[in-house]
């Protein structure tokens, strides 16, 4: 089923405050909430806490709140994961010092390749991650939704609370602050 | 650029541990079902609840605007569909003509080219002169009404012709075919079928009024309305001799056999009118 359609229905019921499309909804969203969270900390204990508490939270919203204010579920789960990481580092007040610990969920799956390029390739992958993490957070953030997670400009920007025309120069911005730090 | 925007596309293989993802899910479930009220028809099953998940689901589902609109398409289109073919065989009266009629006019809108165009209005001419021999054949109404739904079907498949004529002038002027003798034989055939009308009228009048000065003389209904029919008939053919005249591009044999069914429609008023209306004669007359 398509993915908008998909989060139309589990917005509805949700709206309905049905669990069962909570639950629905957890299995189709957390890993994208989790790799979202995870490139804002830097940490992997500090993202599956966070990521956590945003479920818990995003719950207790729509049981508490009406929902209908908001375009779509998903719009949803990101505000709620980006304030949830403001009031970490609120109480942390500590910036991220490292990018990324660690590379090893990456998953390189394509068998074929003779060792040296598949050592290529992670070395490729590490790269990015690393130099993502030295870019400034807006960056960062911006990357992650468009490249990583594929939301759409007009999404980014309703959960940015930005106009898209702005959002659309920041991601060009980010894309060559990138490149530089690549080269 | 392309390379870069791939290799921010394989982070995606970042993903969280299937231990925690699971664990996580557990707690989660305990912490929702233990705060949300308890759902009363959690425990029920049999044919209710599944209708019930059934319905909501598809509730759901059909309002989607995209399903709303899909819907509505299929019930008009489907719906048109139907009706168009339960409305097949009405005649005049029935409760479906309208829909046959309605689905006509929508047919000929949808339709684009002249030529398919003037297809259409001969096959709809063909269509009222069925009529005309469904509504004489078919005796429930009385006379006068009789008469006036066939007037009405005549002078609609009147226009029908004069329209698909309209419709032939206007290809042949497109086409540029031998353009100016194409409009001379038009010309030509319009006068020789006007020259032909009148004179058959002249001729039919005479027999008609010599009829009436004789006692029985006349023809008898039933003969009257085999005459009818016979037209009708002839009215038919000449029309299925216009449509395949039309298929091999030939205009002006088109034309003249539009004109013949003209005439014989012409013909069928003036024998149906012996049935005793005689200010018909004068009312059909004025029409023209």
């Amino acid at each position: 089923m398509n993915s908008g359609i998909k989060d139309k229905i589990l917005f509805r019921k949700l709206e309905k405050k049905d669990k069962d499309a909570f639950v629905k909804a957890y299995d189709y969203y957390f890993d994208d909430i989790y790799r979202f969270v995870y490139f804002k900390v830097g940490e992997k204990e500090t993202a599956e806490d966070l990521t956590s508490s945003v479920f818990l939270k995003t719950w207790d919203f729509i049981l508490n709140n009406s929902i209908s204010d908001y375009k779509t579920l998903r719009a949803l789960f990101y505000k709620i994961a980006r304030t949830t990481i403001i009031d970490y580092y609120r109480k942390k007040s500590t910036q991220m010092e490292e990018a990324v610990d660690t590379f090893d969920y990456l998953d390189i799956k394509d068998e074929g390749q003779d060792l040296e390029s598949k050592i290529d390739t992670k070395m490729d992958y590490a790269q990015v991650i690393e130099k993502i993490g030295e870019l400034k957070d807006e960056y960062r953030e911006i990357l992650i939704l468009r490249f990583v997670n594929e939301l759409s400009v007009s999404e980014i920007a309703d959960i940015l609370e930005k106009e898209a025309g702005n959002v659309r120069v920041t991601i060009h911005r980010a894309l060559n602050a990138l490149k530089d730090l690549m080269k | 650029m392309k390379n870069l925007n791939t290799q921010l596309n394989n982070l995606k293989n970042i993903k969280p541990g299937n231990d925690y993802k699971n664990k996580n899910r557990e707690l989660l479930l305990t912490q929702i079902y233990n705060t949300a009220e308890a759902k009363p028809a959690d425990f029920s099953f049999g044919f209710s609840a599944y209708f019930q998940q059934f319905s909501s689901d598809f509730v759901d589902l059909i309002a989607q605007p995209a399903m709303v609109v899909g819907l509505v398409l299929v019930s008009i289109l489907g719906g048109g569909l139907f009706g168009a073919t339960a409305s097949k065989g009405t005649k005049p009266g029935d409760s479906l003509y309208v829909a046959k009629r309605i689905s006509e006019k929508t047919q000929l809108a949808l339709t684009f080219g002249e030529k398919e165009k003037v297809q259409l209005r001969i096959g709809f001419a063909g269509n009222r002169v069925e009529e005309i021999e469904q509504v004489l054949a078919d005796n429930k109404q009385n006379e006068a009404e009789t008469k006036k739904t066939v007037d009405d079907l005549v002078n609609n498949v009147k226009s029908e012709v004069g329209a698909a004529k309209t419709g032939l002038q206007k290809i042949s002027k497109n086409a540029n075919i031998n353009a100016k003798v194409t409009e001379k034989n038009i010309e030509t055939v319009e006068q020789a079928s006007t020259t032909k009308t009148a004179q058959t009228k002249n001729e039919e009048d005479e027999v008609f009024s010599a009829n009436l000065g004789k006692e029985n003389a006349g023809i008898s209904t039933k003969e009257r309305e085999v005459v009818v029919v016979k037209k009708e008939e002839d009215s038919k053919a000449l029309l299925t001799q216009a449509k395949e005249s039309l298929k091999s591009d030939d205009v002006a044999q088109t034309l003249s056999a539009l004109e013949k069914v003209d005439e014989a429609i012409d013909k069928t008023v003036d024998s149906g009118e012996v049935k005793g209306v005689e200010e018909t004669a004068t009312t059909t007359e004025l029409k023209k």
